[in-house]
């Protein structure tokens, strides 16, 4: 299959104290390579659980999902991991950058437990830390650092495997607007570069400068003429 | 005219941040009387969460003054803050802020017990009945972490409101609910605006701010009326 | 406080249970550790003062025998003890014990059993000293066939008053065996061996063991003082006023009863032990609310927003912190109370102290309670205090994860190290909570301190032990009850026991040392070993000179660094060692290197010199046989019989003519009917022959008078025979000489032939276990018994086994304590690893999101905890050796042993720890491993 990503009538179904959650009611979402693809929904809609579904951080209660030409449906955990360390680069919201390791160290993680570019891999952060503009702080503690700079070594780091996929959770919310420009720019430049970008976010600007725009409402997914307008803000 | 009952004059708030002086709020005036129901809206990070922290005293300001009904928050010291805010301000944090290891009835009765307001006895009752107006009455006994975003939401706002406070504030109240929960909230709100309370909320979505009489724009550290909307005449 | 407040507590200890336990846990082990060992003390003590009383002590107590040089001769007890009250009158009450053993069996058994057999000068019940009490039956009356025995020994073989048992009587011509009836048991708190004990009166005893006498004499005297300035002449008039021999007296303060106060020094050492236990259980507390109030920094804040003051917050987390005392404490006294009994019971076997009935000790759970709530309550002070202070702003301000990270000196030096990222991870995590870091690591140290100290101390009592054990390659002691010769025993055993390799005498005595005093008696008596010269010594066993390497023969003492040092002597150095009343000079020919006061001689000099002797002639009852020349009378080939006679006889025999033999002048005394038959008269001169010379010469007399045995004397007077002698119909041609000069002139000894007073035994087999031993026994007293010679034996295979035994099982019981400590600091890590994997959950499931398995993240969680262990390690190994120091110097069998770490505590300690911290740290890294991506993320 030429897709990129292919989720296939997925249900995912939450058992709590008291009852169910239907977090996902019946999806069908593909994605082809070099696509540029915007989420957009409300809290709870069942966004982010449809981006866990793409990264394999979860998995679905029926249906099924293929990444990057894996079937992910029954992975073990251990088996995602390590396919999504080499597959999806993620960038959260946060940063969540691991604070015991300096900037260099985090952009290296990946390919540590990928076992990748074994040998050169100082070499290949500094690349990719150029990329991004932050070479002079690759030895600093993320606490050291700036939160446009924190999320723009987030985003090194999830280049670090040269991914096919880059999966971004409201990658700029915590971003003052001119750093969520630059960021930006940066993920066209990167889609440019044929990677493929889905990104959850709530910015309609952002939104609207994104090729393709998904919106999800209660489990399910909006056909993109129904895209409500009151879900998107202005910046 | 009734006198304002939230006021700041020439509020300025700086932070020290590796990268310099970061200047949030800018001189913020702002007057509010009994009965507004506002809403501050702007982009993330732009400074809401930071006015907010400055009216409910949990956070104080660089420079200016900020006044709640008859008291200077600014002047006061934090140990007598303490029980005055609990019976005059009902805040809805930005992440809920629920206590995990309580359930959801106990959170809204926590307020109440050490605020010491209402009838020891009748407390649970009036915390179910919040629970009922906002539609989650059936999740009174669950612990938080078994409910969704929506719902833990839900709780967060009935607690605020649980001492009959007369400021209610709310950052970003609605975040997480659904068009319909939103509009319930915002009809309670009003109601508790009609009886004369204070409402503040802050949000980033523009559009829900449609039927809320009062709203500013906080941009670059600024405040601007773009609504004037009611505002109790007397 | 309201109802929130409760509902707070409880909704915090139930939510997460697994905490609670694991903190509540703690707290029960320390408060179980507590009640157990201190009511474990207290009972004994306050039994050993109901079973004690100090006004029944002696104060002193005489070790005496009657030496085997004096023969036959009826004692007198009785009158003994009254003369020397008489002579001492400060003394209120004196008695004698005889303690020997006896041969008992069940009448259905083939095989007798050894017991010690008590008889005493008192009758039972008016013993004033050490008295037994009366439990069921009645005293054994004389010559009834009447035996009491001790209550532990009838627990042990189920006796009852009534019971029949077979006792060999030694003491009767043949051994017969006859049945005796048990007619009471007592309760003999004073007497050390219960579990073996039989009574039975004096004369009965005195017949059933065939032993004469008593060997120890109790004594009191108006006050302590008098008593030790008494002691040594009290020693030297019965000595010298009674057949008897005082080999030794030890002066004992009854207002400090050894037993008693070794125990309190034990019931001190274990409280101690236990309280520092509980303050190991109070770090863990600490610990985990210091976590507890960093975990839930926003709901503090969230609570101060909605009312809460800053106290009330307080009060909050402090009742947090009680719940988890009151969960623990509560189970916890409620076990330590039968546990604590239990212990006392097992002690008091090592003590020969009877616990009887349950008892519940008040201070042992008054202190349980209060330590069990007080701990927590302090430990958390502060950390609630501290974590109680955040503002509502500090506190809700999310940073992501790594807000509240702060960048030192050693993170940038752990930057530059060339580690994998995981461990560099694993360093940095450690280094940024450096408050907890400690108390885990403070926590997991004293357990590992107070663990290793204690093992040091006893892995090397237990080797002194060994090793004292080993420097004598015998098997088996034993000592006959009358003296025998060596040879003779020797040759009987050799030709009828099998598996024996060597026997070989020896002799053990205790003397005055002049210008010593011992630090534990505090009297100048020493204890003197006599062995065989030429064996058995090893080179290493001296520290100084050669003893008898080099000659065995060689006159001279052997002593132990000990006694050398305090006397301030060396080799080549004399001593005046003195016992009986006679003194000696000895050259000290080497030092020896045991940890314990003990010398040594040739045992054959040391016999002679105590008057172990056999053969020694007794002044008027020496007969022997020599010739005279040219003298043909009522026996054949110029026999005469020789009569030794003493002073007195010398003096008082009835003489028909001349004079009595007067001392210093060379002479004989001859019977009328010698002279008659020699024709012999006053002033004659007669040639006698005695001794060797007597086997040499022919039937008839060839003398050279050159010889010892050969003299030619004057006759000084004529006597007429005496009565009884006359009476026994023996040959009446007598000669009497002084009893010396005939024993010089046989050649034989004045003082006899030293005899051994003990045989060692050596198996073939090299290393024999007990049981092996005692079958060799058997049948070395079976053999002897034989030949009407009974002895007491003592296995020291089983022995050795059994002071082992008895070491490491005291040791145990300390290291209980330190067990309780090392379960609290192992808890102590997992809960730390677990506060650890709660708090970096969303690490974990960034780590994961990036690409990391399951065994990346189980290695970082177990490197830290096993990092952990290690620098808790380094710190204790240097305090452990401290702490073992410290111990030996507070035991009070530590002043034999020279402090010693033994070295294969700290690789065991060291694995000890890694295992410790292993376990502890694969329970949090699972669950930290298992949890999904998805479960950490869902509500970011």
């Amino acid at each position: 299959m030429d897709k990129l990503i292919s989720l296939q009538a997925v249900q995912k179904t939450y058992k709590i104290k008291g009852g169910l959650i239907h977090a996902l009611r019946g999806v069908d979402f593909e994605v082809a390579q070099g696509e540029f693809v915007a989420l957009v929904g409300p809290s709870g809609s069942g966004k982010s659980t449809l981006i866990n579904m793409i990264t394999g951080i979860d998995r679905p209660t029926k249906g099924e999902v293929y990444v990057a030409g894996q079937r992910l449906t029954h992975m073990g955990e251990d088996r995602v991991a390590g396919w999504r360390g080499k597959n999806v680069g993620v960038v959260f919201q946060f940063f969540q950058l691991l604070p015991s390791l300096t900037v260099m160290e985090n952009v290296i993680m990946p390919m540590t437990y990928a076992g990748t570019y074994s040998g050169r891999r100082q070499e290949r952060a500094l690349e990719l830390l150029d990329l991004v503009d932050l070479v002079d702080v690759a030895d600093k503690y993320p606490s050291q650092v700036s939160g446009g700079q924190q999320q723009r070594a987030a985003i090194a780091r999830a280049l670090a495997n040269d991914p096919p996929l880059i999966v971004g959770d409201e990658p700029t919310g915590n971003l003052d607007s001119v750093s969520a420009g630059l960021m930006f720019a940066l993920f066209e430049d990167l889609v440019a570069q044929g990677k493929t970008m889905v990104m959850v976010t709530h910015d309609k600007d952002l939104a609207g400068k994104v090729p393709r725009v998904q919106e999800v409402r209660d489990g399910l997914l909006l056909d993109s003429s129904e895209v409500d307008d009151r879900l998107l803000v202005r910046a | 005219m009734t006198s304002p009952f939230v006021i700041t004059r020439n509020l300025v708030k700086h932070y020290d941040t590796p990268n310099g002086e970061l200047e949030v709020l800018r001189g913020i005036d702002l007057e509010l009387r009994r009965g507004d129901f506002a809403a501050i809206v702007g982009p993330s990070g732009a400074g809401k969460t930071t006015l907010l922290n400055m009216i409910t005293a949990v956070d104080k300001p660089t420079r200016g003054e900020v006044i709640v009904g008859d008291k200077s928050v600014v002047q006061t010291p934090q140990p007598q803050l303490t029980k005055w805010r609990a019976k005059n301000i009902g805040i809805v944090f930005q992440f809920f802020q629920l206590l995990p290891t309580i359930s959801v009835v106990d959170n809204i009765v926590f307020p109440m017990d050490y605020a010491n307001v209402h009838k020891p006895a009748q407390r649970r009752d009036y915390a179910l009945s919040w629970l009922a107006r906002l539609g989650i009455e059936d999740q009174a006994e669950k612990r938080p972490d078994m409910l969704s975003g929506g719902q833990q939401q839900r709780t967060a706002i009935a607690r605020a409101l649980a001492n009959n406070p007369p400021l209610i504030i709310g950052d970003e109240p609605t975040a997480n609910l659904d068009r319909m929960s939103t509009e319930n909230v915002f009809n309670i709100f009003q109601e508790l605006a009609d009886q004369g309370a204070t409402v503040v909320i802050t949000t980033y979505d523009r559009d829900i701010v449609a039927n809320i009489p009062i709203v500013y724009e906080l941009q670059d550290g600024k405040l601007k009326e773009i609504k004037s909307g009611k505002r109790m005449l007397v | 406080m309201n109802r929130s407040t409760f509902r707070k507590i409880w909704g915090d200890l139930w939510t997460r249970k697994g905490r609670t336990l694991l903190v509540s846990l703690s707290i029960f082990i320390g408060v179980v550790g507590v009640v157990t060992l201190i009511t474990a003390g207290d009972l004994l003590v306050k039994q050993l003062q109901e079973d004690i009383q100090e006004s029944e002590l002696p104060m002193i107590s005489m070790f005496v025998n009657v030496p085997p040089s004096v023969g036959d001769v009826a004692l007198d007890n009785q009158t003994y003890i009254t003369d020397l009250k008489a002579a001492f009158p400060d003394i209120t009450a004196a008695e004698g014990e005889a303690n020997n053993p006896v041969y008992w069996k069940f009448t259905d058994e083939g095989r007798f059993r050894e017991a010690r057999l008590f008889s005493y000068t008192q009758f039972f019940p008016d013993k004033v000293l050490e008295p037994m009490r009366l439990v069921e039956g009645e005293y054994p009356q004389p010559g009834q066939a009447q035996i009491a025995v001790e209550q532990r020994m009838a627990e042990d073989y189920d006796f009852e008053v009534g019971d029949v048992i077979d006792l060999r009587i030694l003491g009767v011509e043949g051994i017969p065996t006859e049945q005796w009836t048990i007619s009471a048991i007592v309760f003999h708190a004073y007497n050390d061996a219960s579990s073996l004990a039989m009574y039975a009166p004096y004369d009965d005893a005195e017949m059933i063991t065939g032993i004469e006498g008593i060997n120890t004499l109790a004594l009191r005297l108006t006050d302590f003082e008098t008593a030790k300035t008494s002691r040594e002449q009290m020693q030297l008039y019965w000595t010298e006023n009674t057949p008897y021999s005082a080999l030794f007296a030890l002066a004992q303060d009854p207002a400090q009863n050894q037993a008693l106060e070794g125990t309190k020094q034990f019931q001190q050492i274990l409280s101690a032990l236990a309280i520092v236990a509980m303050l190991v259980s109070g770090f863990l507390v600490l610990n985990v609310v210091s976590n507890l109030v960093t975990e839930q920094r926003r709901q503090i804040g969230v609570m101060k927003s909605l009312g809460a003051t800053r106290s009330e917050t307080f009060v909050i987390y402090a009742g947090i912190a009680v719940s988890y005392g009151l969960i623990g404490m509560i189970p916890g006294v409620l076990a330590g109370i039968p546990l604590g009994y239990e212990m006392a019971k097992i002690i008091g076997d090592f003590a020969n102290t009877l616990i009887d009935s349950f008892e519940i000790s008040v201070p042992a759970v008054v202190l349980g309670i209060t330590l069990g709530l007080a701990v927590p309550i302090i430990s958390s002070i502060i950390p609630v205090y501290f974590g109680t202070r955040v503002s509502i702003l500090e506190a809700m301000t999310d940073l992501g994860l790594g807000g509240n990270y702060s960048i030192g000196v050693l993170n940038r030096w752990i930057k530059s190290l060339p580690l994998p990222l995981n461990l560099k991870q694993s360093f940095n995590n450690l280094v940024q909570k450096k408050a907890r870091l400690a108390l885990t690591v403070i926590t997991l140290t004293l357990a590992l301190t107070a663990f290793m100290g204690v093992s040091a101390v006893f892995v090397r009592i237990n080797d002194v032990l060994q090793e004292l054990l080993d420097q004598f390659e015998f098997q088996a002691i034993f000592e006959t009850t009358e003296s025998q010769e060596f040879e003779v025993i020797e040759a009987l055993i050799m030709e009828n026991v099998a598996g024996i390799k060597e026997v070989y005498p020896g002799s053990g005595s205790i003397v005055q040392l002049e210008g010593y005093v011992s630090p534990q008696s505090e009297t100048n008596q020493v204890m003197v070993m006599g062995v065989v010269t030429d064996r058995g010594i090893d080179e290493d066993t001296f520290s100084e000179g050669r003893g008898w390497l080099d000659d065995p023969d060689r006159k001279g003492i052997v002593m132990s660094k000990e006694i050398t040092k305090e006397i301030g002597k060396t080799v080549g150095d004399f001593v005046t060692i003195s016992a009986n009343g006679q003194s000696l000079d000895l050259e000290i020919i080497g030092i020896l290197n045991f940890p314990y006061p003990i010398n040594m001689m040739n045992w054959k000099d040391l016999s002679q010199f105590t008057g172990f002797t056999l053969g020694a002639p007794t002044p008027d009852q020496y007969f022997t046989a020599i010739a005279v020349e040219d003298y043909s009378g009522t026996l054949p080939a110029s026999r005469m019989t020789a009569w030794g006679i003493g002073a007195q006889t010398a003096a008082y025999i009835e003489l028909l003519d001349g004079a009595p033999l007067s001392p210093g002048k060379p002479g004989v005394m001859i019977s009328e009917a010698a002279a008659s038959n020699g024709d012999y008269a006053v002033g004659d001169e007669i040639t006698v022959v005695a001794g060797a010379c007597l086997e040499t010469a022919a039937a008839t007399l060839v003398s050279d008078s050159t010889d010892d045995c050969t003299a030619t004397l004057p006759i000084v007077g004529i006597f007429a025979l005496p009565a009884q002698m006359a009476e026994a119909q023996l040959p009446p041609d007598l000669v009497a000489f002084f009893w010396q000069d005939l024993a010089t002139l046989e050649g034989i000894s004045l003082e006899g032939k030293p005899v051994p007073n003990a045989f060692y035994v050596l198996s073939e087999d090299v290393d024999p276990n007990a049981r092996e031993v005692d079958e060799l026994i058997d049948q070395i007293n079976d053999t002897l018994v034989d030949h009407g010679i009974t002895a007491s034996f003592i296995n020291m295979v089983e022995i050795s086994d059994m002071a082992s035994d008895a070491i490491l099982s005291i040791g145990i019981i300390l290291n209980l304590a330190s067990l309780v400590m090392a379960a609290v600091g192992a808890i102590g890590l997992i809960t730390t690893l677990s506060i650890a994997v709660f708090e970096r959950q969303k690490e974990i499931g960034v780590m994961r999101s990036v690409g990391a398995k399951s065994p990346t993240i189980i290695v970082q969680f177990l490197v830290e905890g096993v990092l952990v262990g290690i620098l808790a390690w380094i710190i204790a190994a240097p305090l452990s050796v401290g702490l073992a120091w410290a111990l030996t110097e507070i035991l009070p069998f530590g002043d034999f042993i020279e402090f010693a770490y033994p070295p294969i505590l700290l690789p065991f300690g060291f694995i000890g720890i890694l295992i410790i911290a292993t376990i502890s740290s694969v329970w949090p890294s699972v669950s930290a491993a298992r949890k999904t991506v998805s479960d950490i993320l869902r509500y970011q």
